[in-house]
């Protein structure tokens, strides 16, 4: 570090990438773990979702965490009311 | 920092977290009504159990010097019992006069099912007919974005709803969205697991700003910590945000949204230093 000039402050301090670092270790151990007990990823459709999510993780695009949060959710069918016939009652106890 | 909690489930914490909530400067909270654990047997159930909450836990909470606001309803899950449904919600108006009453919630969906839609849109025209706020609970993990954006429909087709004065609970980054751009506030969740943490809480206040958002820990039966707001203070602090934000967030949007309701008499404490 210069002693002249006032650093700017890393977009990525330390502490952060010793996170990221720490998660990823905990990450591999996890996937280690399950494949000493047997889990074959590429029979297990969840193992393809995890594959999904570490590309999403190792491109450079924006809102990693709502792409991963997308591949994880059932989808929204916007026809959804019509299925359901819903009739709206309006009477209460009062 | 004084903070609100408004959301969190004291039926299911003991008088010792009431008064470390305190301690951490806790000053008012709102629980909702919600699932016991188990499917409660009949209507006689639950007018229990909004007598617990109207009443028991008010004065729980008053002991440390906590004001405790409540909301009543079915909860989602058990909801899927439409008849029962009906007969809770018809014992619903006996108790929305009561002081600390905020409105309905939290309404939701579950599972996303017809059922569960049904007694959603019942609260609804209950909502409506006695001029209450509304809090809405949305489902977990995979059934969030569908159930999310199907309570989103069911809200936006009636003209009659006043956006500003319904909350949309646990929204996550793919949920936070679509709710405030209707005009809904937010809350989210900090939940090990299945929901938010108090870092991807800091970073979607970073990303959207402190209009119409909240944050809550929910403590309730499942793995959940109650003091997971002061972690979310902590959190922003250590990010050099200005007390000013965070203090807007956990204190000034609560009393804000909350004040739309009759049943909010708040005594604020004094917050000079
Ligand atoms: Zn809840």
């Amino acid at each position: 570090m210069s002693d002249t000039a006032t650093p700017s402050p890393d977009p990525l301090s330390q502490t952060e990438f010793l996170q990221i670092r720490s998660r990823l270790l905990d990450l591999a151990a996890a996937l280690d773990r399950a494949q000493r007990a047997g889990w074959n990823r590429d029979r297990d459709a969840r193992g393809q979702k995890i594959a999904e999510a570490f590309e999403i993780l190792s491109d450079d695009g924006p809102e990693r965490a709502a792409r991963i949060q997308q591949l994880f959710s059932l989808a929204h069918d916007p026809k959804w009311r019509e299925i359901f016939q819903l009739t709206l009652r309006t009477t209460f106890g009062t | 920092m004084y903070y609100i909690d408004p959301h969190i489930h004291m039926v299911s914490r003991t008088t010792d977290d009431y008064e470390t909530l305190a301690r951490m400067g806790c000053v008012g909270m709102s629980e909702p009504a919600f699932w016991a654990g188990f499917d409660r047997g009949s209507v006689d159930s639950f007018r229990d159990y909004f007598r617990q909450l109207t009443d028991f836990e008010r004065r729980r909470a008053a002991q440390f010097g906590i004001q405790h606001f409540t909301w009543l309803c079915i909860n989602a899950k058990e909801a899927e019992n439409v008849s029962l449904s009906r007969e809770v919600l018809a014992i619903i108006p006996e108790f929305l006069g009561l002081p600390g009453v905020l409105g309905i919630g939290e309404i939701g969906l579950n599972k996303n099912t017809r059922n569960e839609a049904t007694v959603f849109l019942e609260h609804l025209e209950l909502a409506v007919q006695h001029q209450q706020q509304i809090l809405v609970h949305t489902p977990h993990l995979d059934d969030k974005y569908a159930g999310t954006r199907m309570i989103l429909d069911m809200l936006c087709d009636d003209r009659r709803i006043e956006r500003h004065r319904v909350l949309i609970d646990h929204v996550e980054e793919h949920t936070i969205r679509p709710a405030l751009e209707q005009g809904f506030w937010a809350g989210m969740t900090l939940y090990p697991l299945t929901k938010c943490t108090p870092a991807r809480a800091a970073d979607m206040i970073e990303i959207y700003g402190p209009e119409r958002l909240m944050v809550n820990s929910a403590g309730d039966w499942g793995p959940s910590k109650p003091t997971a707001v002061p972690d979310f203070i902590m959190e922003m602090r250590r990010r050099g945000h200005p007390e000013s934000l965070i203090r807007r967030v956990v204190y000034d949007n609560p009393v804000r949204f909350f004040r739309q309701s009759a049943g909010f008499q708040f005594h604020a404490p004094d917050d000079t230093p």
